[in-house]
Order: structure tokens, then C-alpha cells, then sequence
């Protein structure tokens, strides 16, 4: 089926075939590359997850570590840059909320989320506490002691001055005690231990108290009383404060576990969300380098194949344009030349296994030998047969000039026949006239008739009335006869006048039957006359009829005269033109004899194989050689010797 | 009767001739009253074919007879020339008129004695009574007819018996036809 398209379709499938290839693997390695930018693509992701969660965890050491110099030191300052690292956690956690996507690793970062919400309810717990304890100290702890002290101090001096050396006394004693709660409540404060806290107040409420009530039995006066209520309610102030100062100390203590509780959960979970990250980038990275090493062996077996295909179809395509054309362009091009030259004597290599052009050249060139013979034979035979045509063709000049004189001696016969039917034409008209007058003649003649028959029958009825008239005269003779024959002797004079009475009655009947008969005669003859009237007329009228068919046929046959003679005078034209035009075919069979002279000549311009030229004028006498002898008979190779031969 | 009959048969004398069925007859002049032509004829049912009808004669009814049917040849046919002769016979001593009807009459012949020849005998079983004589005229027999035998006595006294019966109401009959 491939071989039956045009050239340029099959060359133009061969190279479609081959970009078909290439296109294949472009298109492979187009799929490759475009897979793995997706994959690099995707492993930055990750990356910029795991960066991500890298800094939320640095930033949360930070965040605790400042919390922990607050707890330290608790200044301002220490507390802004908590806050702001603190904004900075939250922000990259955000971002974190905002780029991690995958389930378990988001799940996780909206636990550290929370984690870090719950860390600065927790931080702002430890901030309100300090700041309670702080109050507390300032304004309870340092004022109210500093108060009791130096109550007890003057109460000391007045006691001493008023020589009440009891109430001196215990008012050391209860100096001393308030001195040791107080250094216990301070310890408690700086290191936190409820120990102390606890043994604050036993100093207080039971050697304070003790002491101070055992003061207050004594007899004082009224401002020491005065002095001595006031350090009671100072004391209890104080102790109160001791006990809002340990709630804060526990609530603090509580907040700073939290805060210490979810410091690690946080560190854990951006751990985690780290190592899936890296394990996820372990296994795309594996992925993305099979994928990679597959595209490009893919690539490389396509393009080997490409180029295999290429190189068997550029030797198909070779194969196939050969094959019509059989043989080199080069060869074909001094084989085409020799032809135009005329030299027909060309050797063939390989004419059997000879294809396209080439063979195509081979047949040409047999042909053209073959028919040139013919044409130089043709052109033999047609010069003789053109002397030959010339002969005739004088003889045919002669015959016409006979013919010619024939022809007018017709014509004039012919026109003495038009002549001779014209007359007869007349004729026939006239007699048509006569006739249709006849005819009606005739008709009138029968109705004369008729007229006749009815009067003649009128007649035969009178004369019937005559007859009876007779008949009755009879009669009455006869009764005169027989009154007369009775009347005897005397009767016998009537009786002779009554005999003569009948006679003359007799003949009269006799006359009257005569004429009747004649009448009735008459009757049937006049009858028979109008029948032959009646059947005369339509004689007449066919003869009227046939006249003037007569009359039509004498007309076409003038008609038909006239075209005799036109055809004549055509005959005679032609019959000049035929004597001229035999002439003028002598004149061109002698042409055509010259021109079958030039054929032969121009013929001669092929040089050809063989010794079938005949004619000595032809320029080439080759020797008898080629093809052409192998197609012929075996006879005619015995006919030549060996050496004339050339086998191809 | 006979006797005289022959006897008077025998001489000649003056005869009307007449056609009756293709023959001629003749019959003696003496016998004849008239000769009329053929007119009104009535036709009288339950008669014999012979009787053709009665006619009025002058207010007198008068039998026709086909004398043609009598002889035994058929009926007449009525032509122009058909004639009634009416004849006188004698019944029981009284003139009867009785009308023949014939086909023609001819002329009033003389038949000398010694022309008159006696009728043929043929025999017993042939009736030639009516024939009266055999007359030759020209070469010619004529056979001339006895009119009294014709019918026969009883035919007679039908035909009169019917002229009877009619002419008494014939007077009125003749008037109306007036």
C-alpha cells in the first residue's frame, strides 16, 4: 500500500515519522522535568515547614528564658522583652497555623497553639502574683511592722521611764518575738518556704499574743493601753498580710508549674512536627530521585530507538525512490540525451532485474525502434500508393466530365416531363369543374323524377275513379238489361240500348285498365330513371373526388419535378466539383508523395539496430544488434553471424 | 217440382254471368230482381259462415249468402267489385228474396236451347242439385246455377226465418240508419 503513494507523500511520512520520535521524547522528557520541579517544589515546602517549626522552638527557649529572668529579677524591662518575644512566638505560630497543612503535623501545631495560650494565662497568674506580693510587702509587711516596732519601742521607753519593769520586761519580750516573726515572714518572702511562714505566725500568735496579753494585765495607763491596742491591730494586719502573701506565694507556685509543664509539651510537639517533616522529606526525596533516574532512562532507551527507526527509515526511503527510478540520475540523464539525439543504440545493464525509469527507458527505446521501422516502411508503401491514387484520381477527373454532360441531358428531359404534368394538372382541374356540375345536375334531374313518379301516381288513382265509374255503369245496365228482360216483348228495344250502354261501359274500364297500366308502367320507369339519377350522383362525386386527387397527385408531382430538377442543377455543381476535386486530389497524392519522401528523411534521424533499413538514403547502417534481435525468432539470429551480436 | 225445374232448366235464354271463387256462373235473368252493389252488411251471430249477414233493401230485410262459402271454396273477400244479386225464390209457396254475394258480375248473356247441356252425373255421393244446366259458350261450360237449390230447404227457412225475425225491427233499425 506504501508503495502506491506519490513520492512526496512518502517521503513526507518517512520524516513525519521521525519527528513523531523526536516529538515522543521531548514529550518524555518535558513529563520528566515538569515531575521533578513538582517534586522540588514540594520538598521546599517542607523545608520551609521544618524551618518554621525550628523557630517557633527557638523562639519558645527564649520565651521561657526571659519568663525566667522575670522570675529572677522581676523588673520592667525584663517583662517587655518577654512580651515582645512572646509576640513574636505567636506570630510564627500563625505563620505555622497558616503554611503546616498536613493533618497530624497541623493537629500538632494547634496543640502548641493552645500550649502557648495557656502559657501566658499562666505568665500573667506569676505577674499578678508578684506584683500582690510586691504591694503586700510595701505596703503591709514593711509598714506595719516598721509601726509595731516602734509601738513597742516607745511603749518599752515609757514603761522603763515608769520604772514598770514587768511591763519592760514583756515588752522585750514581745519585741523580740515580733522581731523573730518578722524575719521568719522576710525569709518566707525571699525564698518562698512555708516553714518560715508557718513559724511567722506561731511567733505571732502564740509568743506575741501570750506576751501581749500578759501586758496587758499589767497596770498601764491609758496611752500605753492606747499604744498597745494599736499594736494589736497593726499585728493582726500583719497577719493577715502573712496569710495573702502565702495564697499569692501558692498561686504563683501553681502558675510557674503550668509554665514549666508546657514548656516541654511545646518543645515536644515542635519536635515532632520537625521530625515528620524530615521523615517526609526522606521519603519524597527517595521518590524524587527514582522518578529522576527513571525519566532519564526512559529518555535514553526512546532516543535510542528514535534513532534506530531513523536510520532504517532514511534506507527505506533510499530503497523506495530508487526503485522508480531504477537506476542513478546521472545514467538516466545520458540515456534521456542519447534518445534526444536520436541514437537508439544504447546498451542496457541488468534489463531483467531493470525497474522504474530505467526499465521504462528500456521499453522506450524498443518501441521507438520498433515503431520507426514501421514508419519507415509505412512511408514506402505509402508513396507508391500515392502514385497510385494519382492514376484514379484522373480517371476519376474524366468520368466526372462525362457524368457532367449526362446530367444536363437529364435535366432538360425532366423539364419537358414538369412541362408535360402541368398540362396534365390543368386538365384535371377543368374536368373537376365538369364533374361537380354533372353532379349536381344529376341531383336535380332525380328530384324532376319524383315529381314525375307523384304526378304519374295521381293519374293511376283518377283513372281507378274512372274505372269504377265504368263498373258502375255496367251495373246499371246490367239492372236496365234484366228490368228490360222481365219487361218481356215489350223490353226488348231497352234491352238492346242497355247492351249497347254496357259496351260502351266495357270499354271504357278496358280504355281506363289500359291506361292504368301504362300509367303504372310509367310510374316504375320514371322510379327506375330517379334510382339511376340517385345512384349517378354519387358516381359523379367520386369521379369529382378522384379528379381532384388526380389533381393534387399531377401537383406534387410538379413539386416533386421541381426538386428533380434543382437536384439536378445540385448533381451537375457537384459533379463539376467532383472532376476539379479529382484534380486537385492528383495534385495533392503527388504531395503526399513528396511528403512521404520527407517523412523517410526525417525519419532517418534515428539511428537504429538491425539491417531492416531499406532504403539506402537513410544515414545510419548499424549493424544488427541489441534487443531487438533477441526478441525476434531464433531463425532470424541464424540469419547473423555471431560477431554482429552484442548480448546484453 | 224437380220435374219442372229440369224441364225449364233445359231451354236457353238470356243469363247474368258472374265470378264467384275464380269460376263463372251464370244464372237465369228471369230469376234476377237486381243486381246492387255492396253496402252496409250486418253480420247476424250464431248463423252459419255462409249466411255473411242481412242487408236493407228498400226497408225490407234481405240474407246474403256467400254463395262462394256455400260452394264450399271459403269466404269471399270484399272487394269494390264485390256485388249482391238478389234472386226471388219460392218458400212454401211465397216469394222469397235471398241476396248472393259474388265476387264480379259479368254481362247479360243469350244461350241459345241447343247450347244447354244437362248437368254431369258424379255420382251418388257428389251434390249437384244447384246445377241447373251446363251452357257452352265460346268453348267455354258454364255452369248455370238453380238458385232455388242452393241452400237447402231447411237453410232456406233459416235464412227467412232470420229476414223475419229482423224486418220487424228493421223498419225502426232503417229509420235510425236514416
Amino acid at each position: 500500500m506504501f508503495n502506491k503513494l506519490k513520492l512526496s507523500m512518502q517521503i513526507s511520512i518517512g520524516y513525519a515519522a521521525v519527528l513523531v520520535l523526536l516529538l515522543i521524547v521531548s514529550i518524555t522528557a518535558y513529563l520528566g522535568l515538569s515531575s521533578a520541579v513538582g517534586g522540588f517544589g514540594e520538598y521546599r515546602d517542607l523545608a520551609r515547614d521544618a524551618n518554621l517549626a525550628g523557630r517557633v522552638q527557638a523562639n519558645m527557649l527564649m520565651v521561657e528564658m526571659e519568663a525566667n529572668r522575670y522570675l529572677v529579677d522581676f523588673s520592667e524591662e525584663s517583662l517587655e522583652t518577654f512580651d515582645e518575644r512572646f509576640a513574636l512566638l505567636k506570630e510564627l505560630t500563625e505563620d505555622a497555623r497558616r503554611e503546616i497543612q498536613k493533618p497530624e503535623r497541623a493537629a500538632k501545631i494547634t496543640l502548641i497553639a493552645q500550649e502557648i495560650d495557656a502559657y501566658e494565662e499562666a505568665f500573667e497568674d506569676v505577674e499578678r502574683s508578684v506584683k500582690k506580693r510586691g504591694q503586700l510587702l510595701d505596703e503591709v509587711f514593711n509598714v506595719q511592722g516598721l509601726k509595731m516596732r516602734q509601738l513597742m519601742t516607745e511603749f518599752i521607753e515609757q514603761a522603763e521611764q515608769q520604772g514598770n519593769t514587768r511591763a519592760v520586761y514583756l515588752g522585750g519580750r514581745v519585741q523580740e518575738s515580733l522581731l523573730l516573726a518578722r524575719l521568719s515572714a522576710l525569709k518566707f518572702i525571699n525564698t518562698g518556704e512555708r516553714v518560715e511562714a508557718e513559724r511567722a505566725h506561731r511567733e505571732l500568735d502564740e509568743n506575741v499574743a501570750s506576751h501581749l496579753s500578759d501586758l496587758e494585765r499589767q497596770p498601764l495607763d491609758s496611752r500605753q493601753r492606747a499604744e498597745l491596742r494599736d499594736f494589736r491591730v497593726a499585728m493582726e494586719a500583719y497577719a493577715e498580710a502573712l496569710d495573702g502573701m502565702d495564697l499569692a506565694s501558692r498561686q504563683r507556685d501553681t502558675a510557674l508549674d503550668e509554665m514549666h509543664r508546657i514548656g516541654p509539651v511545646i518543645a515536644n510537639a515542635t519536635e515532632e512536627v520537625k521530625l515528620s517533616v524530615i521523615a517526609d522529606q526522606g521519603t519524597l526525596g527517595q521518590r524524587l530521585d527514582a522518578e529522576n533516574s527513571r525519566t532519564v532512562q526512559l529518555v535514553i532507551w526512546i532516543s535510542v530507538i528514535a534513532v534506530v527507526v531513523g536510520i532504517f527509515l532514511s534506507w527505506f526511503l533510499v530503497r523506495i525512490i530508487k526503485r522508480p527510478l531504477g537506476g542513478e540520475p546521472a545514467d538516466m540523464e545520458v540515456i534521456a540525451s542519447r534518445i534526444a539525439e536520436g541514437d537508439l543504440q544504447i546498451e542496457f545493464k541488468n534489463r531483467d532485474q531493470a525497474t522504474g525509469v530505467y526499465r521504462a527507458m528500456i521499453h522506450m527505446v524498443d518501441n521507438l525502434t520498433n515503431t520507426i521501422e514501421q514508419v519507415r516502411g509505412g512511408a514506402d508503401s505509402l508513396a507508391s500508393a500515392s502514385n497510385e491514387l494519382n492514376a484514379s484520381a484522373q480517371s476519376i477527373s474524366q468520368a466526372a466530365t462525362e457524368q457532367a454532360a449526362s446530367v444536363e441531358e437529364t435535366t432538360s428531359s425532366v423539364e419537358q416531363l414538369h412541362a408535360s404534368v402541368q398540362q396534365n394538372t390543368e386538365n384535371a382541374r377543368v374536368t373537376d369543374q365538369m364533374a361537380t356540375q354533372a353532379s349536381g345536375e344529376a341531383e336535380r334531374g332525380g328530384e324532376a323524377v319524383q315529381r314525375t313518379v307523384v304526378a304519374m301516381k295521381e293519374i293511376a288513382n283518377k283513372i281507378g275513379l274512372i274505372e269504377d265509374i265504368a263498373y258502375k255503369t255496367n251495373l246499371l245496365s246490367l239492372n236496365a238489361a234484366i228490368e228490360a228482360a222481365r219487361a218481356g216483348e215489350h223490353g226488348k228495344g231497352f234491352t238492346v240500348v242497355a247492351a249497347e250502354v254496357r259496351k260502351l261501359a266495357e270499354n271504357s274500364r278496358v280504355t281506363a285498365q289500359e291506361i292504368n297500366e301504362l300509367a303504372t308502367n310509367s310510374v316504375s320507369i320514371a322510379e327506375d330513371a330517379g334510382k339511376l339519377l340517385q345512384q349517378m350522383v354519387p358516381s359523379i362525386q367520386k369521379t369529382a373526388d378522384l379528379v381532384q386527387e388526380i389533381t393534387a397527385s399531377s401537383e406534387e408531382q410538379a413539386a416533386g419535378i421541381d426538386q428533380i430538377n434543382s437536384a439536378m442543377s445540385q448533381l451537375d455543381s457537384v459533379t463539376q466539383q467532383n472532376a476539379s476535386s479529382s484534380e486537385e486530389l492528383a495534385a495533392t497524392a503527388e504531395e503526399l508523395s513528396s511528403q512521404a519522401e520527407a517523412l523517410l528523411d526525417a525519419v532517418a534521424f534515428f539511428q537504429l539496430d538491425g539491417g531492416s533499413q531499406k532504403r539506402s538514403r537513410a544515414p545510419a547502417h548499424k549493424p544488427q544488434s541489441g534487443y531487438r534481435a533477441q526478441q525476434d525468432s531464433a531463425a532470424d539470429e541464424d540469419d547473423y553471424s555471431d560477431g554482429e551480436f552484442k548480448r546484453y | 217440382m224437380t220435374d219442372k225445374t229440369v224441364q225449364h232448366a233445359l231451354h236457353g235464354g238470356q243469363f247474368l254471368t258472374f265470378v264467384s271463387g275464380d269460376e263463372l256462373f251464370a244464372v237465369d235473368i228471369m230469376q234476377v230482381n237486381e243486381i246492387i252493389e255492396i253496402s252496409a252488411l250486418t253480420r247476424v251471430p250464431k248463423t252459419p259462415d255462409f249466411i255473411r249477414g242481412v242487408i236493407n233493401l228498400r226497408g225490407g230485410v234481405v240474407p246474403v249468402i256467400d254463395l262462394t262459402a256455400k260452394l264450399g271454396n271459403g269466404l269471399s273477400d270484399l272487394t269494390k267489385r264485390s256485388c249482391v244479386v238478389l234472386v226471388s225464390i219460392e218458400r212454401n209457396d211465397v216469394q222469397q228474396i235471398l241476396g248472393l254475394l259474388v265476387d264480379e258480375v259479368r254481362e247479360i248473356i243469350d244461350i241459345t236451347d241447343d247450347h244447354v247441356k244437362p248437368p254431369p252425373s258424379f255420382g251418388d255421393q257428389a251434390d249437384t242439385r244447384f246445377i241447373q244446366a251446363m251452357a257452352q259458350v265460346d268453348q267455354l261450360f258454364i255452369i248455370l246455377l238453380d238458385v232455388s237449390r242452393i241452400l237447402e230447404q231447411h237453410e232456406i227457412e233459416q235464412a227467412g226465418a232470420i229476414a223475419e225475425q229482423l224486418s220487424d225491427s228493421v223498419p225502426q233499425a232503417a229509420h235510425s240508419n236514416h
